[in-house]
């Protein structure tokens, strides 16, 4: 069963404009096992989606892979050819996006939406099994009177039930990894508690593995198992969904979480992140963090970290965790 | 004993600020008259029959799903829409009719923070322009130098830098507009400001600052906040009491603590299990109640109880009857037939 599904090595995504290179992705690795899910939490401009949409091969130009692999299923995804790239994403990828108003077409029925999908998938089929299988999939995600459904346009539906057609479409091609990029975003919250029942619901019969993109830490601490989190278009830290929400390393994961006010008493002051998201043409020579970290050090304001592997099988990139690292070196924000 | 000194002297503050109405909404009525996409009248209620009062000091949220009314009522207090019916009585004076002039004090008294601090600043002004705008319209600077010593104050109270004053929105990451956007309302010494939204259209790590600046500013200028969200994470930290609306409709109104301890709506105990919890071994096991369905079209709403269609307790009453918004002791407001007994 855990078999390794997914691995990404030392992935770089830029984008080229006229301002000059973005690194939005800059040298990341991680894998998944089938059947998992990994939450990928950051905010934006962090690189969490932009990582997940190289695998599917939406980097459109001025963007670029411009290093790294991603191998899935022990096939390299950035040598396939134009046909076998075809076949890849929707049957062995697929993706669900934030905004269901926009990713269907509003010119075309349900029905004819999903049957591109399957074609996709099977190639010729009959229309009596194309109409089976649809009404399978939307009965499958929770859709009432599929037979009728299937003959209405997506402006006939609301946003939770076009969310619901979005993992119907991208179920029919029997993934095996689905990316679910900000999927409940653009919802209200008992819908979105709606459909992250419907995801672990279907991943509980499908078993397939689930990329979830988010910036709610509060979803990932319900859906996933893993849990990375990315700032400047690195991974800060990446453990378990456990090791990271009751023994954060990062400062930046430590400052997140203490920062919500779930967490801290009535009453009493927040404590936020100090300064201001970064500019991703302007990347800090050092770690991305340091310019808002409160445990910054001379080093990092100069060289990025290492990423070091802790006891409990977390990783995290900080130089606080270098053995070199001590009292002495550290300097006063002022000091910059 | 100094500490003990101030936790006197809040809890006066707190008690007294109990009897102190700052502004009462009673059967407040906000109708929009559209035409369906086949071309039929129809009338939305957006807020429909709402009545409650709002406490000098305090913080009141509303919460509710999108379609619920909660940015229209904040609006139709403010008078940014024109009430259909009912009343909104500002320390005392009923403002819902008063005619331009003679409502522009109120105007100045009451301000507005809007949830998109991208659509919310016009691009082509400076952020003094932005700031002293306002200072102006209420003629609140005798000369120039005093117009730009006191947008260099502004600034500075929300933590912004003197030199940000020359430059355009677009130069400023979303936590600092929505820092302009707070030194724009607080420029005109407001007593009341409705936040619409303030943090949801900010990352994460942003939130908390945005937060804690809202509340310096209520403590040091003395503010009264309606706070309009749908985090309620971000709601039960800052307010004192919280609303829960649906479908245009006050269903539940109590202390913000007792609301999380003992919710009486079958609509707020839904609603507060769907919040994702950031904590994994609170988030995975436990049980949720899911509500079917989604919010019904305002435009053909339910009989009776609006809830009713979604609501797991619906009994024939429910269909028949409006339940009605009444006390269940200790300041607690709810409209449910069965309030208490589920």
């Amino acid at each position: 069963m855990s078999k390794e599904l997914l691995k990404i090595n030392d992935l770089k995504v830029s984008f080229f404009t006229p301002a000059g290179e973005v690194k939005a992705v800059n040298g990341i690795s991680y894998s998944l096992e089938s059947g998992k899910v990994l939450g990928i939490v950051g905010e934006s401009g962090s690189g969490k989606s932009v990582s997940s949409y190289s695998i599917m091969g939406l980097i459109d130009k001025p963007g670029k892979i411009v290093g790294g692999s991603i191998i899935f299923d022990g096939k390299d995804v950035s040598t396939m050819t134009k046909a076998e790239r075809q076949n890849f994403s929707g049957n062995e990828v697929a993706m669900i996006f934030q905004d269901p108003m926009t990713c269907l077409n509003p010119v075309f029925t349900i029905g004819n939406q999903i049957v591109e999908s399957l074609i996709h998938k099977y190639g010729k089929i009959s229309k009596e099994e194309i109409r089976k299988r649809s009404v399978e999939l939307l009965t499958l995600v929770g859709i009432n009177e599929p037979e009728k459904r299937l003959h209405q346009y997506p402006h006939e539906f609301s946003g939770g039930m076009r969310q619901r057609v979005m993992i119907a479409m991208a179920l029919a091609g029997s993934p095996k990894l689905l990316i679910a990029d900000e999927p409940t975003t653009a919802l209200d919250v008992t819908i979105q508690a709606q459909i992250l029942e419907l995801l672990k619901d279907i991943q509980k019969k499908t078993g397939m593995a689930i990329i979830l993109i988010t910036h709610d830490l509060g979803i990932v601490a319900d859906m996933a198992d893993d849990v990375i989190v990315m700032y400047g278009g690195k991974i800060v830290e990446y453990g378990s969904v456990y090791n990271i929400f009751n023994a954060p390393r990062h400062p930046y994961t430590k400052g997140l979480l203490r920062s919500l006010p779930d967490l801290s008493k009535k009453g009493e002051k927040l404590i936020p992140i100090q300064g201001n998201p970064i500019d991703l043409l302007n990347l800090p020579q050092g770690c991305a963090f340091a310019p808002r970290c409160e445990n910054c050090m001379k080093v990092c304001i100069n060289y990025m970290p290492e990423e070091y592997l802790t006891e409990d099988g977390h990783r995290v990139s900080c130089w606080l965790y270098d053995s070199r690292a001590n009292n002495n070196t550290e300097v006063k924000k002022n000091d910059q | 004993m100094t500490n003990n000194e101030s936790k006197t002297l809040t809890s006066g503050y707190n008690s007294a600020r109990k009897k102190d109405i700052l502004i009462e909404v009673k059967n407040l009525k906000q109708y929009f008259n559209i035409r369906t996409s086949v071309g039929k009248k129809a009338t939305i209620k957006a807020v429909d029959d709402v009545t409650f009062n709002i406490y000098k000091g305090e913080t009141l949220g509303l919460v509710g799903e999108s379609g619920s009314g909660k940015t229209t009522l904040g609006r139709s207090i403010l008078r940014i829409y024109e009430p259909t019916d009912g009343q909104v009585i500002f320390s005392g004076v009923d403002i819902t009719r008063l005619k331009k002039g003679k409502l522009l004090p109120y105007r100045k008294k009451m301000q507005y923070i809007f949830q998109d601090p991208y659509a919310s600043l016009d691009p082509r002004m400076t952020v003094s322009d932005i700031v002293g705008e306002a200072l102006d319209i209420h003629k609140l600077a005798a000369s120039k130098k005093d117009r730009a010593e006191k947008i260099r104050e502004l600034l500075n109270l929300v933590g912004l830098n003197t030199e940000h004053a020359s430059r355009y929105p677009h130069e400023f990451s979303g936590g600092q507009r929505q820092r302009i956007g707070i030194a724009r309302a607080i420029a005109v010494e407001p007593e009341f400001i409705v936040c619409d939204e303030p943090v949801s259209a900010l990352d994460v790590s942003i939130r908390a600052q945005i937060i804690n600046t809202l509340e310096e500013m209520q403590e040091r200028l003395h503010l009264t906040y309606l706070f309009i969200s749908h985090d309620l994470g971000v709601v039960r930290h800052t307010c004192d009491r919280v609303g829960v609306m649906y479908l245009g409709h006050l269903v539940e109104l109590v202390e913000s603590e007792e609301l999380y301890k003992n919710p009486l709506h079958p609509y707020s105990q839904a609603l507060l299990t769907a919040i994702p919890e950031p904590n994994p071994e609170v988030a995975k096991k436990r049980n949720r109640i899911i509500l079917e369905g989604e919010i019904p079209s305002p435009v053909n709403p339910p009989s009776g109880c609006k809830f009713r269609t979604r609501c797991p307790y619906a009994k024939d009453i429910c269909a028949k009857q409006v339940p009605e918004f009444k006390e269940h002791g200790n300041g607690h407001y709810v409209a449910c037939h069965f309030a208490g007994k589920l």
